[in-house]
Formats: structure tokens, sequence, C-alpha cells
């Protein structure tokens, strides 16, 4: 089903991570994806790991929805793999036939490249599952608030987003409703080759295009009739505040890159 | 025997914070001939029953035969099931795609196996009988319709390949009073011709008062009530807790009697209500008071 695609759709429960500010969460994934990227040395990965994990406990959203997010960048892992595996060629050599050529080096760099994909993905869908799209855009707006003294739209850029993440759900529900109604008159869409299953998706997206068009119209219709951007300063219901919980997730993520620099540099020589 | 539910149930989003119930334990059956009106309030299960009708969404307990095909077993002949049982949408005009009116009528045929010419012929049979000019729209783009005319030739796309069972889920949402009038007078139209057995969803008291011989009523995925539309509409204790309101003709039965005038209860449409008001010889009574 359709409404089974889980990247990054908000798991409603009351965790630590759900309630911590969107902003500050927005600067520790950042943070978390530099330490990913900092990860020289192998081993580093498991204080990753294990930073990720906690984080996933910590924010009650279930094990297996953040593997289901994963379960679509799987071919993207295995074809960056395969390739660095036959076609970088550093260290000892294992095996070559012709110019491919398995060696250590290619092993590790490809080890090293999965897992930082899996990793980038399982960390960034977090703060999806954990934040609104209403939070997110708030506190993405309140990010950008200095790009508003070189005259960047700011508020009308997060708007832009916040109708965009808003619409996904209500288009992935039109979409199962329209394929229902086409399978109702015979569609079939799970059989035949590559170009007949494209073909048979023409029933649903044309309908679907015109009702996103018919709903963008209603939209601005709406936006217009409400006076929306008449005002220049507008207040906002939720005011985004930082407490205790940013401190310490700070502090944590802070260790966290603390640590791959440890590890990376096999802990300055001290052990 | 068109339908046969027995222990129906229905569970959305198992193992997850959205889980919802939608139906649970319903048992009835639908027999050839009839008029089925199906209410509810919003969220009631309504729509989660019908779509169990086709297979749109697979049985996941309890047991369910339509038209002969059982649908607990692992594997369904879809297209058998769904060539003999139409499903009307609710707002059908939004699921036209095709360049064409007759392309986009014939797209159900075509699945179900016609080849071009018979389906051709079967669209062409379906329009006329939806009442649209034929001639005139076959070639235009189904965008280029008023909305009366897309939802007419929607309806067409779903009875071309001629279904035995007609489901309809609210199918005059959204039209203007006679727009309501026509499509409800073609569904009895189709419903002598080969639609034998209609279902339909409607939030209107009147059209199922009016249109149906039984209603299914159900209240929180759970049936509450089975039976003709007159027993239930006039007893109101039957109401109380489901979010229906009674029909207008029922209503003013009911202000008729606190005025003291009883009716018989036989008036679920305009013109039983109005044969029953002459009976019950209130008007002679006030022309004789006019009179004197």
């Amino acid at each position: 089903m359709v409404r089974d695609v889980s990247f990054g759709q908000f798991y409603p429960v009351e965790s630590f991570v759900h309630k911590m500010d969107p902003r500050v969460k927005f600067l520790l994934v950042i943070a978390y994806v530099v330490a990913v990227f900092l990860v020289i040395n192998l081993y580093a990965f498991i204080a990753i790991f294990a930073w990720l994990l906690i984080v996933i406990l910590v924010s009650k959203v279930p094990l297996i929805k953040i593997l289901k997010s994963l379960k679509s960048i799987i071919f993207i892992v295995i074809f960056t793999a395969i390739l660095n595996v036959f076609f970088n060629a550093s260290g000892r050599v294992l095996w070559s036939w012709e110019k491919l050529v398995i060696s250590v080096g290619g092993l590790e760099l490809a080890a090293k490249l999965s897992l930082r994909i899996f990793f980038l993905v399982a960390g960034t869908s977090l703060i999806t599952f954990t934040t609104t799209p209403m939070a997110l855009t708030d506190g993405l707006e309140s990010l950008m608030y200095p790009l508003k003294l070189i005259k960047v739209p700011v508020h009308d850029l997060a708007i832009i987003m916040n109708i965009a993440l808003r619409f996904i759900p209500i288009l992935l529900e039109e979409v199962d409703k329209i394929m229902m109604a086409q399978k109702a008159r015979g569609a079939a869409f799970d059989n035949g080759g590559l170009i007949k299953r494209a073909r048979a998706l023409l029933p649903v997206l044309i309908p679907l295009f015109v009702s996103a068009f018919r709903r963008a119209d209603e939209l601005a219709l709406a936006l217009d009739a409400r006076c929306y951007n008449a005002t220049p300063n507008r207040t906002r219901y939720k005011v985004l505040k930082a407490s205790f919980r940013d401190i310490l997730g700070g502090i944590y993520t802070a260790a966290l890159i603390v640590l791959v620099l440890a590890v990376n540099s096999n802990f300055w020589g001290l052990i | 025997m068109s339908i046969e539910a027995s222990n129906l149930s229905y569970t959305y989003s198992v193992k997850s914070p959205f889980e919802k119930t939608a139906l649970s334990a319903l048992n009835f059956t639908i027999k050839k001939g009839e008029t089925v009106g199906i209410i509810g309030s919003t969220g009631s299960g309504k729509s989660t029953l019908v779509q169990h009708f086709n297979a749109l969404i697979k049985l996941t307990s309890g047991k369910l035969v339509v038209c002969d095909i059982d649908l607990s077993l692992k594997k369904i002949p879809y297209k058998q099931l769904r060539a003999k049982v139409g499903m009307l949408f609710q707002y059908p005009e939004y699921q036209l795609f095709e360049d064409t009116v007759i392309k986009d009528v014939s797209f159900g045929p075509i699945n179900f196996g016609y080849d071009k010419e018979q389906a051709i012929i079967a669209a062409e049979s379906a329009l006329s009988l939806v009442g649209v000019d034929v001639k005139e729209v076959k070639m235009k783009s189904p965008f280029e319709l008023s909305g009366g005319e897309q939802r007419r030739v929607a309806i067409a796309g779903v009875i071309a390949s001629k279904p035995e069972i007609l489901v309809l889920d609210e199918p005059t949402s959204g039209l203007d009073p006679l727009g309501k009038r026509a499509i409800l007078n073609l569904i009895m139209d189709l419903k002598k011709s080969f639609c034998n057995t209609v279902i339909m969803i409607s939030h209107n008291m009147d059209e199922i008062a009016e249109y149906c011989d039984r209603v299914l009523v159900l209240n929180d995925g759970k049936l509450i009530f089975d039976g003709t539309p007159k027993d239930f509409f006039h007893n109101p204790l039957n109401l109380a807790d489901t979010g229906l309101k009674i029909p207008h003709t029922v209503e003013i039965r009911e202000l008729l009697k606190n005025k003291g005038v009883s009716l018989s209860s036989d008036c679920l449409n305009v013109f039983d209500l109005t044969e029953a008001i002459v009976a019950s010889g209130i008007i002679k009574k006030m022309e004789g008071k006019n009179g004197s």
C-alpha cells in the first residue's frame, strides 16, 4: 500500500527527542552529519552506531520504522559498494581479473561509503520522525533569519516548504483513492514488463496532476481570502524555546564528535 | 445470493499508533434485486465495507462471498469479480484521464477483456444509457465537459462492462438538486436493466428513505440495524448515538402528530406522504371550517 511509505513521516509519540527544539535538532543533525563524514578509522562507526541507537531508543520510534526507511536506499548502497570494491585498487590485492581488482583498500573504502550512506539516512530520517512538518519549517525559518538581511524571502520559502510537506500525505491518500477507482475498472498495476507498468500508471498520474492543480488553485484562493501576507511581521502561535533537553542533546552530540576524532587519531596516542 | 458476509472485521494500520478498528464482526446477506442503503456517520466504516465487495481491500478476517466468489481464498479472480461488481467512488469525475470520452469509458471493458470494437460498442451504449449526447461528446476531452456531464461519463465508465452489482459511494454529493434527482433516477433505470443489485452509501436520508428497500446502519464499525427504512426511521430510539437524522417526510409526520394529526406510517417519500395526509381527512376538515 502507498500509505506504508515511511520516509520522513512524523511518528506521533511523546519523547525526549520529540520535545526538543526543532532548531536545535536541525543543528545537531548537521553536527551528526559532520561526525559521519569525519570518520576515517572504521572503528569510529561503532561510536556513531551507539550514538544513533541511543537516540532512537530515547525517541521511542520503533527500530523497524527506521529500518524500513533504509530499505529504499539499499540499491544505491549496493551499487556504490560494488563500484568501489572492483575499481578501487589500493593496499594488498586479494583477487584480480583483467581490470577488476579486489583489494584491501577497496573493501575498506566500500565498507566506509556504505556505512556512511546508511548512517546519514538513518540519522536524518530520525528528525522527520520526531518533528512535525510544521515545527520543522518553523525551525528552518528561524535558522535562516539572518538571510533576511540580504533580502531573501525567508518566510515565503518556509511557507512553500511547509505546504509541500503538508501535501505529501494528502497526495498519497489521493493516489490511493485514484488507484482504487481505476482498479475497480479493471486496471492492474503489478504485472507486465517495465513499459507496460509505466503505461499502467497513466490513469493514476493524470487525475493526480489535475487534482494537484485544482488543490493549488483552491489553496491560493484560501490564502488570499484570509489576507495572507497583508501584515509584514506575523507573530506565532507556538513560540520556539530552547530548554535543558537541548543543552543535554548538544553535549551528547559534542561528545560524539570528540569521540570520533579520538578514534580517528587512535586517542592521540594516549592509549 | 449476491453478497454474503459473516464475521467480517477489518483493522487499519495494525500494530502502529494509527491502529483503528474499522469494521467489527459484521453479519449480513444481500440478495439479488435489492436496493440497499448503507448509512452511518463519518468514520463509521461504510466506505471500508463497500471496498471489500470487490476486493479493493483484502479480506483479513471473517468470510465474504460475492457473486459466488469466495474472497477468503488466497487467489481471487480479481478481474472476474470486478467486472461483476461495479464500484462508483465519491466524486467519480476525478478519475477521468483519457484524451477522449469514448476512450475513457471503454477503459473498463478493455481491461475486462473485450476487444476494441466490442469495447467501443459497450462504451457507446453506456454513454447513451447515462443520458449524454453520444455523438456530440464522444470525441471531446472529458476535461471540457461540465461537472454534471463529467459525472455521467464517469458513471458510464463504471457500467460499460455491465456489472451485476452496482456499488455507489455518495453518488449525488456535490451536485445541484436537479442533478441529484437525475442521477438517482438513472440508477433506478440501470437497476431495471442489468445492475439488479444496487448498494448505495449516502448521507442524504431523504434519498435513502425514498429509493432503498433496505438499510444497513453502521456505527463505529458495528452493524446496529438491518431492515427496512420504514422500521428504522419510525423508531427514534434507533437513531440515538448514530449521528443520523430522520428524513424530512418522517419529520413532517412527527410534527403533524404533535399537532394531533396521525398518519399511517407508510410515508417515506413525498408522494406517499401526500397520499397519507389526504387520507387522514385533515384537508377536508380544514375546508369544512373555512366554508362555515
